[in-house]
């Protein structure tokens, strides 16, 4: 069972290959001025958004609104820098501007989890074996059952759950993430694993960015607020929840909607260079709104393009997407899009289908579910 | 700024380009045969620009460019920002003996026409500054495998341009993009190991990965 083959022959593939590179060599020589203004005044927003929410928890001493209003710009101040910012930096994508902080090596993020770590498990790996089952970790986190490929356990009876409680704490499956795949802390290691960075820097990393995370969020902040500790503590908790909610739920469209597909290591393997585009293609799925929702989630609405290019700029995406879907419908490959609620209904239907073995869904549907 | 052969285009694009010059300027174009279009329009430059000196150097009669003849027409030196745009040893014998001057390395800017690309089967040296001290070596084709077998472990991921884990600071040399074929500049910038190989002599830096 091959699906890339299925799609497209090795000539295809080559040609595939040659005309993205193509549109990447084109907008990559576009990038200049216009760009980094673009991620300074993001920068500059989020920094706004950020003091502005956190003095207004204070003003909430006066009236409840102005609290919830600080909330929601301090949620909005952690969500641009963990994605529209955050993310993209991390993959380098604004590498190009010689910033001397805002670049891949030196940028770290209002997260629980270590920016390095991330890099290693999602631009590595993540990006490299996308949708290759038992390589892409982020296809369930090794916490929910997403596909038939996987075998059914009785947990997966409850992932529903599971899933609700990995989007409140979302910030922490993050950080974690890296260390349950290197069995750090339980399980026996795997033996085709192998890492560059130590158990030992594993858990100093996590252990260190986690704490100052909590000091920042649940103590300092707190206590420079005097008397107000708690609204202060509680408005930074109903932030984090916020972000934590939202970015678990825009990650989740990326790869779980109802059509992706699914790889095996072997059918990838010595994978060409229009085949790992493919696979991508084949394996992410985007949904549509208006502007600045697609800032608001990081630009990974536009999931397709990101992973076609992740080192351009995500600002670009929405320019590209066209150019992209143009060339997928040439060589008639499926370019997965819809509306947000659409993509995400298909996503919480997903969950809750492979909560059930295969077998079982069959005899109650009496089709393949 | 120091021009050689078909180097004098940028920089004269850069001075038609201003309005007004306020700090002196020295251009020297040295080549073997100069183009006469743009030498000419250098000379009109200095009347529009009191603060420019244009200095054409004929290399076939006169020789090349040496380093008496420049520090004999700008004594300061040491003080000036200096652009050098030429073939790729020029310019990098240049910012060698410029830096040697005590000229501060952001002072100098450089662009290279790699007219004299050296072959892709060519063994360049290699000189990496490790946490254990400097190493020199020969590297051939792909840097990331080149360093690996010297025996170094350089920090890796995809291995195929795409995941950034590699980054790594290029102190001086020229690399090209084994991707895209493009040459990068001489000067200080950060490379993917995976994705480049060495095109000159270079020196990098493995203590600023990750």
């Amino acid at each position: 069972m091959n699906t890339l083959s299925q799609f497209l022959s090795a000539h295809q593939a080559e040609q595939l290959a040659q005309e993205l590179d193509q549109l990447a060599a084109t907008t990559r020589e576009s990038l200049g001025e216009s760009d980094a203004r673009y991620l300074q005044r993001l920068v500059a927003v989020q920094r706004l958004a950020a003091i502005s929410g956190r003095l207004l928890l204070l003003a909430g001493f006066w009236s409840a609104w102005w609290w919830g209003l600080g909330v929601l710009l301090l949620a909005l101040a952690k969500i641009l820098d963990n994605m529209e910012i955050g993310h993209n930096v991390l993959h380098g994508q604004y590498d190009w501007m010689n910033h001397p902080y805002l670049n891949s090596r030196r940028f770290e993020w209002d997260i629980a989890c270590d920016a390095k770590s991330w890099q290693r498990t999602h631009n590595f790996e993540h990006h490299t074996y996308t949708n290759i089952i038992g390589k892409d970790r982020d296809f369930g986190y090794g916490l929910l059952r997403l596909s038939d490929d996987f075998r059914w356990r009785l947990r997966n009876l409850w992932q529903f759950v599971t899933y609700l409680l990995l989007s409140t704490l979302f910030q922490w499956g993050v950080s974690y993430h890296e260390l349950a795949a290197q069995r750090v802390f339980a399980g026996r290691k795997k033996a085709d694993r192998h890492s560059q960075v130590s158990d030992s820097e594993l858990k100093k990393a996590f252990f260190s960015k986690g704490a100052r995370q909590l000091l920042k969020d649940y103590l300092v902040f707190p206590l420079l607020a005097g008397p107000l500790f708690l609204q202060v503590l509680l408005g930074n908790l109903l932030a984090n929840l916020i972000r934590n909610w939202w970015t678990a739920t825009v990650i989740f469209c990326g790869h779980f909607t109802a059509e992706v597909y699914t790889f095996s290591a072997e059918e990838c393997e010595g994978e060409s260079r229009g085949q790992w585009y493919l696979r991508q293609m084949l394996g992410s799925s985007n949904f549509t709104g208006p502007r600045w929702f697609h800032i608001l989630t990081g630009h990974l609405s536009c999931q397709i393009e990101h992973h076609l290019f992740p080192d351009l700029p995500a600002s670009r995406y929405l320019e590209l997407a066209p150019q992209v879907q143009a060339i997928a419908q040439r060589y008639q490959i499926p370019y997965h899009s819809g509306s947000f609620l659409r993509q995400y209904g298909t996503v919480l239907a997903r969950i809750l289908r492979y909560s059930l073995p295969a077998t079982v869904r069959q005899t109650r549907s009496g089709a393949a579910g | 700024m120091l021009a050689a052969g078909s180097g004098i285009t940028p920089l004269f694009a850069m001075l038609s380009s201003i309005s007004r010059l306020t700090q002196p300027l020295t251009l020297i174009y040295s080549a073997r045969d100069a183009d006469p279009v743009l030498a000419a329009e250098c000379i009109r430059l200095q009347e529009k620009f009191p603060l420019l000196q244009f200095i054409q150097l004929n290399s076939t009669t006169a020789g090349r460019l040496k380093p008496e003849m420049l520090l004999a027409w700008v004594p300061d030196l040491v003080k000036r920002r200096c652009y050098l745009c030429g073939p790729t040893g020029f310019s990098q014998q240049w910012q060698q003996w410029l830096q040697q001057q005590g000229v501060p390395e952001q002072a100098i800017l450089q662009e290279s026409f790699g007219l004299q690309l050296t072959a892709t089967t060519e063994m360049q040296s290699l000189e990496i500054k490790t946490p254990g001290g400097v190493l020199q070596t020969l590297s051939q084709g792909n840097l990331l495998q080149s360093l690996e077998q010297a025996g170094l472990a350089p920090r890796y991921g995809c291995r195929r341009g795409i995941c950034m884990q590699c980054l790594c600071q290029k102190q001086q040399g020229q690399v090209r993009n084994l991707l895209t074929g493009t040459l990068s500049g001489n000067g200080t910038e950060v490379i993917q190991l995976c994705i480049t190989e060495a095109v000159t002599a270079l020196q990098l830096d493995l203590t600023s990965q990750g």
